[in-house]
C-alpha cells in the first residue's frame, strides 16, 4: 500500500471537531483502526496535561536531576552500617 | 535558539527510498527546533530494526538498546535525569510484541518520554515477518495462509490505561498540505510541558 492508498483511507480529526479532551471520545475514534469500516484517523486522539507524571511525584527528584546530584550523599560511615546490616 | 542542520550529521541512512522513516526522521528534526530545544537536552532511545537506528543518523545522545526493551531503558534514564528530553523510537515488533509490557506499563506510569512508535505493520529489516499490527489474512513469509490473528490496537489500549497523550500520525504524508505535516509533531514537544508520557503511533 503506497501513499496513494492512505491519501485516500486517512482522514484528520481536526476535520471533525473531534474533542481531544473527552477521552471516551477518543477511545471511540480509536476503535475505528484496527476493527471498523471506515477510513484510519489522524491526529491528536487525546490530551490530558491535568496528570502529574510519574518523575514529579518522586520525592528525591524533587532535589533535581539524579545525575546532577553528589554522589555521596551521606559521610561513607552511613553506607558502612547499611552494608553490616546486609551481611 | 537551534536550527534543524544542529540536529543533523553526514551519515545516510540504510533506509530504503520512499520509507516512511525519513517523514518521522524530518519531523523529530522539527519538532525539537519548534520546541527550542538544544541537541544537548535531548536523549533518543531506541530498540532494534531499521527506524531504531536513527540516533546513529542525528547528532544528539542516543541509545541504541536491546529489542523490545526500549521503554525500559527510557525510563530508567528519564529518572536518572528527568531534565532531558527523552524521545523513544521503534517500531510495532519492538513496541507491541516484545515491548507490549513496557508500553502498557510506561504509559500507567505516566513517564515523561515521548513514544514515536513506526508501525509498519510487518517486521520489515528481517524481511517480512507479520507483527501484532498486521491485518488478519495478511500473506507474509510466516502466515503464507494468511494471518489467522486480529491486530492489536494500541491507541485504544493506551488509551485504556491511562495515556495521557495518544496522537496518530503518518510517517511521509503530505496529507492536508505542509502546515499539518508540521503542525502535529511540533505539538508533541512544544505545546505539551514536560509531564507524562507521549504516545504516538
Amino acid at each position: 500500500m503506497g501513499y496513494e492508498w492512505y491519501r485516500d483511507n486517512t482522514y484528520q480529526l481536526t476535520d471533525t471537531g473531534h474533542d481531544s479532551n473527552d477521552r471516551m471520545a477518543a477511545i471511540e475514534r480509536a476503535l475505528e483502526y484496527p476493527g471498523g469500516e471506515g477510513k484510519i484517523p489522524l491526529g491528536i486522539f487525546y490530551q490530558n496535561n491535568d496528570t502529574p507524571s510519574y518523575e514529579e511525584q518522586v520525592p528525591v527528584l524533587e532535589a533535581g536531576p539524579l545525575a546532577d546530584q553528589p554522589l555521596r550523599k551521606y559521610p561513607i560511615e552511613k553506607y558502612r552500617e547499611l552494608l553490616d546490616e546486609l551481611f | 535558539m537551534s536550527t534543524v542542520q544542529d540536529f543533523s550529521n553526514d551519515i545516510r541512512p540504510t533506509w530504503c527510498p520512499g520509507c516512511g522513516n525519513y517523514g518521522i526522521w524530518n519531523a523529530i528534526k522539527r519538532a525539537l527546533v519548534a520546541a527550542e530545544l538544544e541537541p544537548r537536552d535531548v536523549m533518543m532511545v531506541t530498540g532494534i530494526g531499521c527506524g531504531s537506528k536513527m540516533p546513529n543518523y542525528m547528532h544528539i545522545p542516543g541509545l541504541n538498546g536491546l529489542y523490545g526493551r526500549t521503554l525500559a531503558l527510557a525510563t530508567g534514564y528519564k529518572l536518572a535525569n528527568h531534565g532531558k528530553k527523552v524521545i523513544t523510537v521503534h517500531g510495532d515488533g519492538d513496541g507491541y510484541s516484545m515491548g507490549g509490557n513496557h508500553l502498557m506499563h510506561t504509559v500507567r506510569r505516566n513517564i515523561g518520554i515521548v513514544d514515536i512508535i513506526q508501525d509498519n505493520h510487518v517486521y520489515a529489516l528481517t524481511r517480512g515477518q507479520y507483527s501484532p499490527t498486521s491485518r488478519s489474512g495478511w500473506v507474509t513469509r510466516t502466515s503464507p495462509e494468511g494471518t489467522i490473528e486480529k491486530p492489536l490496537n494500541p491507541l485504544a489500549m493506551a488509551l485504556t490505561q491511562g495515556a495521557t497523550f495518544v496522537a496518530r500520525s503518518f510517517g511521509c504524508c503530505r496529507i492536508g498540505g505542509p502546515d499539518r505535516q508540521g503542525a502535529q509533531p511540533s505539538r508533541l514537544c512544544a505545546d505539551r510541558r514536560d509531564a507524562g508520557v507521549c504516545f504516538v503511533q
